[in-house]
């Protein structure tokens, strides 16, 4: 149990430097902001309180939000995603349930369920912190389209890191 | 009161969040006063460190960029530094300095009148025919094209500035080198006008235009400004307007440029194709 909770301390810590170090100074064209710091609250283990995932989803974004120079914008987009995350989890429950205690990663439910899980969580997550960013609903289109180009890059990026850590 | 308490713990996930993305909301729509605000002004000095150190490992991550850029404008410089090693700015200033590079000679001088706000305006250098200069000399700032000597008594001569209604030069695109001729239309001091430009030429906005080199007074290649519009209404040739690179009001030391071959090439145009 101590193992995993630092295990998963570590991850997150990692997850998050990357964020911040690596992927927050890419911006490429104007359209596209990888963001896989929505990883955090996905993986958390399935029977965690939900109400501490609530405030997990917002000082995670809280940091983001403070390392890029933004404010709420991040902290909103993972509360709204972290809340979610239960009904999302519900709409891809496989057929024979889930086993509780574990996280849901691609080691325990495979390629396909997470790809389809994180797809979800992070075009959740990206809709929101898109939006909030413009701040109107101007240029609607033009946001739209960042959304789901981004959206395809932190996929591909989520999906690469949990391909590494299935593979650990 | 039961009820009340069932329906909070029942929702109490719905009111989590529904305050935090209050708090967050509230954070958005205040960011606005960011700085002035105690709070996140406190956040903020906390992470200015962070925020620098960051900075740093990006800045080496990019060192390798900065590097080629540092040493093309290296490379930039030190060709300038070749071209216009013998104007030294200290002898510049000096007034001493006369070099040639065979074609041209450059002599050194310094503004002791110079009027921007005539229709025709003429500058006067404190160096005349007792050091070399003649009428009909062209006279370079260092960013471009000043104008031409007209007039030279002992120790004083006269120079047309471009901002002389009567000003003229051959001047070409720096891109293309189509050339066209320059004038000033008395307006702006920072602006004159290019025609002879024909309309199959392409021209931007932008374009560096430089002297041509043609009649031999000015060698070619003198920087003379950039395009800033484009009239390309009636007749067959464009309109012109350039920014000059000059700034005329800042004038302090021109160089004098005597073309050491222009007589001889005046003689042999006026001979022309005969024996």
């Amino acid at each position: 149990m101590n193992n995993s909770i630092l295990k998963y301390g570590l991850f997150t810590a990692f997850v998050l430097l990357l964020q911040i170090l690596v992927l927050n100074n890419v911006q490429l064209s104007g359209y596209i902001n990888p963001y896989i710091y929505v990883m955090i609250i996905m993986l958390l283990p399935l029977d965690f309180p939900q109400w501490l995932l609530l405030f997990i989803s917002f000082f995670t974004g809280f940091i983001i939000d403070v390392s890029s120079g933004t404010l709420g914008i991040h902290s909103a987009a993972t509360v709204l995603a972290g809340f979610s995350r239960p009904w999302v989890l519900m709409y891809m429950a496989p057929r024979d349930g889930y086993e509780q205690g574990f996280s849901p990663s691609m080691r325990f439910y495979g390629f396909r369920w997470f790809a389809l899980y994180s797809f979800w969580m992070i075009l959740i997550h990206h809709f929101a912190l898109f939006y909030l960013e413009v701040f109107r609903f101007t240029d609607f289109f033009r946001t739209f389209l960042r959304v789901v180009v981004s959206t395809g890059f932190s996929f591909i990026f989520v999906m690469l890191t949990e391909y590494y850590r299935k593979l650990r | 009161m039961r009820n009340l308490l069932n329906f909070l713990s029942r929702y109490s996930n719905v009111f989590i969040f529904l305050i935090l993305e209050a708090v967050s909301l509230w954070l958005l729509i205040n960011a606005e006063g960011y700085q002035s605000s105690r709070f996140l002004g406190a956040i903020r000095s906390s992470t200015h460190y962070f925020e620098k150190k960051v900075g740093s490992i990006t800045e080496y991550i990019g060192l390798r960029d900065e590097n080629r850029r540092l040493v093309a404008e290296n490379l930039a410089l030190l060709q300038k530094l070749e071209t216009t090693r013998s104007k030294d700015t200290a002898a510049v200033r000096a007034g001493t300095i006369t070099v040639s590079d065979g074609l041209f000679s450059y002599l050194s001088a310094r503004i002791i009148n110079n009027s921007v706000n005539k229709q025709r305006n003429f500058i006067s250098l404190d160096k005349g025919s007792n050091d070399g200069i003649e009428p009909e000399m062209a006279v370079t700032g260092p960013d471009g094209i000043v104008g031409i000597v007209v007039s030279v008594s002992d120790n004083y001569s006269l120079v047309m500035s471009v901002l002389n209604l009567d000003f003229r030069l051959s001047v070409r695109l720096r891109k293309s080198g189509y050339f066209g001729s320059l004038n000033w239309d008395g307006v702006s001091v920072s602006k004159a006008s290019l025609t002879g430009i024909p309309y199959h030429v392409n021209v931007n906005v932008g374009d560096t235009i430089e002297s041509s080199g043609f009649s031999a007074v000015f060698p070619q290649g003198i920087p003379v400004g950039t395009i800033a519009d484009i009239d390309d209404s009636g007749g067959d040739f464009y309109r012109i307007g350039l920014n000059l690179f000059t700034e005329f009001r800042k004038l302090n030391y021109v160089y004098v440029i005597k073309s050491l071959r222009r007589e001889e090439l005046e003689m042999l145009e006026e001979k022309g194709p005969g024996v």
